[in-house]
């Protein structure tokens, strides 16, 4: 499962793309992962598995060591969400605790934030940099998960040696870390609306067991209208300190004595 | 393109400032801009028992198909919600085996053609918009592009309700058919059955005697209509 050091080097076939043979392969891999990343709709939407998938294909994909991802939480602070290796857990991690690194420095900014050299920038994260050179990282680039002024996380790239990431990685690291930001909003939103669904739903019930309340009670009444019948429920409700909408639900249950509530004085 | 339209549809809205106006509003929009006879928007809309509520329609024709949609538990708002794709009917006449007992009353109302929208976040269905055209014929592309516009302001509209300020105030100002359920509480005790059933013995009746729903419900509470056992 971890692959630090591992990671086989593609950036050859990364640097020379084109058609052909391997870079085909790629395109088409890149191809898959944007499908899988863009499809958050399923029944059973697991936010750290659909993270697991990000990093490790950012390792497959885009020539670097691991990667990992912060993520913002609902109260401002910063944590861990997903990592490629044990190693890069351990600094992201560090780095989220400490709020020290390019990724807390990324997700603070909303903008692409690294160093190909982290030994040269060690004043600028000084904690980060020392922690990095202990889990084997040289190089580190933090990409923003941002959508318009929503910056919810940063993509972390890590990388063993100095050898400088390609931009064309960046991009391609961009446009993953984009559409995953838009996969996990879209999720958020579902969640939101499954909330409104349900209390919609049970502000509308509450009215309707209120309404369905008056027409028992007049019914019973043998005479009083649904309007007078509400007068009555209410002034019962109220003398007895209940809610109205507790005490139209045990009527339409059968549970209150409407012969009580009827014979309640009109106030 | 289509950001424009939003953009234009958007200030035209600008003048509403409660959920419930801008409802009201995207509908008087739709019939405006979309050269429709009467535009509405259902809140939910499942089959089940108290499946939708009626936000708002235009002309008295909306709340009328409203009332055979609920009375019948079909037609294509219900399919739109239930199936979260829109449901375009350029010539309601040719659908009758689709929506048994709906369309043809539809029709009898002066319906030729519905255009139903769903309200959907994400798989999460909010609700219905649905325009109605008393002349058959398609929607022509730039409207339809203008009508799922004005849905997705709609499902906008009624998800932001909610991170206004909580009660959400959209609940308490549409209309819940209140007479329906009186009614439907006066025949549970009147015949001692379940309130569920004594809603289909309502419906059931509406529907053989080819009245609305909200009419026989009036009649019922009024005491001027009663069921008898086994209607």
């Amino acid at each position: 499962m971890h692959a630090d050091h591992e990671s086989p080097k593609r950036a050859d076939t990364y640097a020379h793309g084109g058609s052909g043979g391997a870079g085909g392969l790629r395109e088409s891999r890149v191809a898959q992962t944007f499908v899988s990343l863009a499809d958050t709709l399923v029944d059973e939407f697991d936010l750290t598995e659909f993270l697991h998938v990000l990093v490790e294909r950012c390792v497959e994909l885009l020539d670097v060591s691991a990667a990992g991802v912060l993520l913002a939480d609902q109260r401002g602070g910063v944590r861990m969400a997903a990592a490629s290796s044990e190693k890069a857990e351990l600094l992201e991690m560090f780095a989220a605790d400490t709020h020290d690194g390019p990724c807390v420095e990324c997700l603070n900014t909303g903008r692409p934030t690294g160093s190909n050299n982290l030994a040269a920038d060690a004043d600028r994260w000084p904690r980060f940099v020392a922690a990095a050179e202990m889990c084997g990282f040289g190089a580190a680039h933090a990409l923003p998960m941002r959508l318009r002024r929503d910056v919810i996380g940063a993509l972390s790239l890590l990388d063993t040696v100095d050898d400088g990431a390609h931009s064309m990685s960046a991009q391609l690291g961009q446009a993953l870390a984009d559409i995953a930001t838009i996969g996990i909003l879209q999720q958020r939103a579902i969640t939101d609306a499954e909330v409104v669904v349900e209390q919609l739903q049970s502000a509308l019930n509450t009215r309707v067991v209120i309404e369905q309340a008056k027409g028992m009670l007049a019914a019973h009444s043998h005479s009083l209208t649904p309007e007078q019948a509400f007068v009555k429920l209410r002034g019962y409700a109220r003398a007895r300190r209940l809610q109205l909408s507790n005490l139209a639900h045990e009527v339409i249950a059968g549970t209150a004595s409407i012969t009580a509530i009827l014979a309640h004085p009109r106030r | 393109m289509s950001a424009d339209r939003r953009e234009r549809l958007l200030a035209l809205l600008a003048v509403h400032d409660t959920a419930f106006a801008l409802l009201c509003g995207i509908c008087d929009l739709s019939v405006s801009e979309l050269a429709v006879t009467g535009a509405r928007v259902r809140m939910l809309g499942g089959v089940e028992t108290n499946g939708g509520v009626l936000a708002y329609s235009t002309d008295l024709l909306g709340a009328e198909l409203d009332d055979l949609a609920s009375s019948t538990g079909t037609g294509p708002c219900v399919d739109a919600f239930e199936l979260g794709h829109p449901v375009l009917v350029s010539d309601l006449a040719a659908e009758r085996v689709r929506w048994p007992g709906f369309t043809a009353d539809a029709v009898t109302a002066g319906v030729a053609a519905v255009f139903s929208f769903p309200l959907l976040v994400g798989a999460v269905g909010l609700g219905v918009l649905e325009l109605h055209r008393a002349i058959p014929g398609p929607l022509s592309a730039i409207r339809l592009l203008d009508a799922l516009l004005l849905a997705d302001l709609a499902t906008n509209t009624i998800f932001d309700d909610l991170h206004a300020v909580a009660p959400m105030t959209l609940p308490s100002v549409v209309d819940i058919q209140a007479v329906v359920h009186q009614a439907t509480g006066f025949v549970a005790v009147e015949l001692e059955v379940s309130l569920p059933e004594a809603l289909m013995r309502i419906r059931g009746y509406a529907f053989a005697q080819q009245r609305t729903l909200s009419e026989v419900a009036k009649d019922i509470i009024e005491r001027r209509l009663r069921l008898e056992f086994g209607e």
